[in-house]
């Protein structure tokens, strides 16, 4: 492998999932409403078995994504979720929950009995794609929504500010986490550790080069961020003021208004 | 208990729980001392000699949330540190931590501001002003609408200020607030700092190595040895021993560069502005070249590509004559040794002998070769006391840095780049890195450091390149006698 083909994969590494500080309609909305369209298409996702219908969801969300101006961050992402994908795909398309129509093979492996049918086939499909749905969501809204953004929006929705703070330090701690990966192979390849020769996971040198100083961070960021709040008086008051409360505009009530005809469409869809 | 006293020690000894390694045990020991209202305090001390615990102490941190056992009792304007909770204690005292990143944990410059404010619950119009107030008073007027991660390490360091400083309180403790500044950002915050003294009568205790920046400001200096109280008093000046200046060697700028940098450009992923703009330098055996500059000039930015941990975006980089484009950072490293920033993105052996045996090992070095290396290093950087079998991450922040600097030296590359390899080192640590500089030099070796330590680089410069902007606006070789 090529010195440039580590500098790409290390660049992918770094962009893959985090808060990209931009300003387009998805990161201008109120982080309640982007918090709101993510659990409705989640629980839309989980409702149909139907390939098609989890299609157009997925169509939904691509296109949010697009509208936002981050298509290649988001399809970036997506592939994070391909060892997962394959998995159920493969898992799901032998020994699928619904099965019915033609059987294209069947056969006895042991105490197992795999079977492929165009049923179990389009049953696999709508697990593939519900994964990218709420995957795809998901990143889309970690990309989006600053820890600020989104402390505000829990507090404002009068979530105890214990609660609010941790989910918020937890949605920014994916952002974290890849830059300091990052900085740890940056260090790691100086000292002349080989990242891009042999599996990464077979090596145990690299695991431990990789591993520990991720734990120590890690254990030490939690530590830091702790001791920082509480010296400034975190939870001193037990109705801290919001100083900059979220506030939903024009955009926010146009999302959920084609959020909703959205969801409805698809559940009318006749298949 | 004194009528005017801010802080007062009784008896104060600490602790650490019995995981840590033996000797970082015990990290204050029988300290009686009272900081008066409106003092100015310098405290200083080697390494790991107690002056982060002592801080620490001030604001509650110790006993509610390090582990560890601390007997006798701190008074702040008062109050029994013990009978009260860090959250109490924060509209009186202010804390800076050492590195701002452990402090900064909002994604926008006022979202940061106003957490502690929001958490004493002020109402919003008053938050408003005072978060105006304090941008234009530290001169951040211009980082308002910035996002955290956009800014330098001297912005960052302001920022952490002004976030403490924003609810006024009567105390403010500072840990090592200098660090990473370079000369002006440094003057500029003291500057401050005597500000806010002046003006509200506000009492602040601050620990720093570079005591020769902090002495003339100070109106008191405490001294930590082992824990103990050695010195308190009037501060002098110099406070510390002066780092005695290299013999100057001949330039060898006749002799052929080892690495070379041809009008190389790079810009960060997603920026406008190139963080290096047509940057050319040679690098020279025999030769130590320090890299000045301010904060965010592209200082770290030049050094990750000398090893190919970033790659420029046009220009030609050459080391040994051959171009790095195709070459692995592995490669790479056989010739060009870089010791990063934080030591703990490095560290990760069981014991110190492994970390140090693991690069030289990476590049295939024979095991006879690798032992007579690390008796080499750790002799010359002065961590010999540390032994061999101590987890690196038990060590003291000082400690764990020079094992980390170690852990390069032990690879034996021609070149060797330091990324501000001071921080966290102690007068006397530092003394013993410029000696190891000066003889990699003398032994045919070439160094090049970023740094912002005036003193450390009058010690060990035979060349001072100046990077401002990504653009390298100075070049001179240091005259044999002296700086």
């Amino acid at each position: 492998m090529t010195a440039g083909d580590g500098r790409s994969r290390r660049r992918r590494t770094h962009r893959a999932v985090g808060y990209i500080p931009e300003d387009s309609f998805l990161h201008r909305l109120d982080p309640r409403t982007k918090l709101l369209t993510l659990i409705v298409i989640s629980i839309a996702a989980f409702a149909t078995t139907s390939p098609f219908r989890t299609a157009f969801l997925f169509a939904f969300v691509v296109g949010l994504a697009v509208a936002a101006g981050l298509a290649r961050p988001f399809s970036r992402s997506l592939l994070l979720l391909l060892p997962l994908l394959i998995f159920i795909l493969v898992i799901d398309g032998l020994f699928p929950r619904e099965t019915w129509g033609p059987v294209y093979f069947s056969a006895q492996v042991g105490p197992f009995t795999p079977e492929v049918t165009l049923g179990g086939l389009l049953f696999s499909a709508a697990m593939g794609i519900r994964i990218l749905v709420i995957g795809g969501m998901s990143f889309l809204f970690v990309m989006t929504t600053s820890y600020t953004d989104f402390v505000a929006g829990l507090r404002t929705s009068r979530l105890p500010p214990v609660i609010a703070f941790s989910l918020g330090y937890a949605l920014k701690s994916m952002t974290a986490l890849t830059e300091d990966l990052r900085n740890i192979m940056d260090a790691q390849r100086s000292r002349a550790l080989e990242f891009d020769r042999g599996a990464l996971i077979k090596n145990r040198r690299k695991l431990m080069a990789l591993g520990i100083p991720m734990t120590v961070s890690v254990l030490n960021r939690a530590r830091y961020v702790t001791e920082a709040m509480q010296s400034r008086g975190f939870a001193s008051t037990p109705k801290p003021t919001c100083y900059r409360p979220p506030r939903p505009g024009k955009c926010d009530v146009l999302l959920i208004i084609v959020l909703v005809v959205s969801i409805l469409g698809i559940a009318i869809l006749p298949v | 208990m004194t009528a005017d006293a801010a802080i007062e020690f009784r008896s104060v000894s600490f602790r650490h729980p019995a995981s840590r390694a033996a000797r970082l045990r015990e990290v204050l020991a029988g300290i009686d001392c009272i900081v008066r209202e409106g003092e100015r305090v310098l405290l200083t001390g080697p390494s790991g000699s107690g002056k982060t615990t002592f801080l620490s102490c001030c604001n509650g941190l110790i006993p509610h949330a390090r582990p560890g056992t601390l007997e006798g009792d701190v008074f702040v304007r008062g109050r029994n540190t013990r009978d009260c909770t860090i959250s109490d204690l924060a509209a009186t005292v202010g804390m800076v931590f050492q590195d701002p990143d452990h402090q900064i944990f909002s994604t926008d410059v006022v979202g940061e501001i106003a957490f502690g404010p929001e958490q004493l619950g002020w109402p919003p119009s008053r938050i408003d002003r005072a978060v105006t107030d304090l941008l234009h008073l530290l001169r951040l007027d211009h980082l308002a609408d910035r996002q955290t991660t956009e800014l330098s390490w001297g912005e960052r360091q302001r920022l952490a200020i002004a976030s403490v400083v924003v609810v006024r309180p009567a105390i403010l403790v500072l840990d090592e607030p200098l660090s990473g500044l370079d000369a002006a950002s440094a003057a500029g915050l003291l500057d401050l700092l005597g500000r806010l003294n002046r003006e509200s009568g506000m009492t602040i205790v601050l620990s720093e190595h570079r005591t020769e920046l902090v002495a003339s400001w100070a109106s008191r200096q405490m001294t930590l040895v082992d824990g103990k109280l050695a010195g308190d008093g009037k501060p002098s000046v110099p406070c510390a021993p002066r780092l005695s200046t290299a013999p100057r060697r001949a330039a060898k700028a006749a002799s052929a560069g080892i690495v070379t940098l041809q009008d190389v450009t790079f810009r960060h992923p997603g920026r406008e502005t190139p963080a290096l703009d047509g940057v050319s330098l040679t690098l020279y055996p025999g030769e130590a070249t320090v890299l000045a500059g301010p904060n965010g000039s592209g200082k770290s930015t030049l050094l990750k590509h000398l090893n190919g941990l970033l790659r420029p975006e046009s220009g030609r980089i050459a080391v040994n004559g051959r171009d790095i484009r195709d070459a692995t950072v592995a490669e790479i490293a056989r010739t060009v040794g870089l010791v990063c920033q934080h030591a703990d993105y490095q560290l990760f052996g069981e014991t110190i002998a492994e970390e140090l045996a693991f690069a030289p090992a990476n590049l295939g070095a024979p095991q006879d070769v690798i032992t007579q290396r690390i008796a080499s290093v750790r002799e010359h950087l002065g961590i010999g006391h540390l032994g061999l079998t101590v987890s690196p991450l038990a060590l003291s922040v000082g400690e764990k840095q020079r094992v980390s600097i170690a852990s390069v030296l032990t690879m034996g590359t021609p070149v060797l780049a330091l990324d501000e390899p001071t921080l966290g080192l102690d007068p006397g640590a530092k003394q013993r890195l410029a000696g190891v500089i000066t003889t990699l030099c003398a032994g045919g070796k070439a160094v090049i450091v970023a740094t912002h330590d005036a003193e450390f680089s009058r010690a060990v410069a035979d060349r001072i390149v100046r990077i401002e902007r990504g653009r390298i606006v100075g070049d001179r070789r240091v005259p044999e006698e002296g700086v």
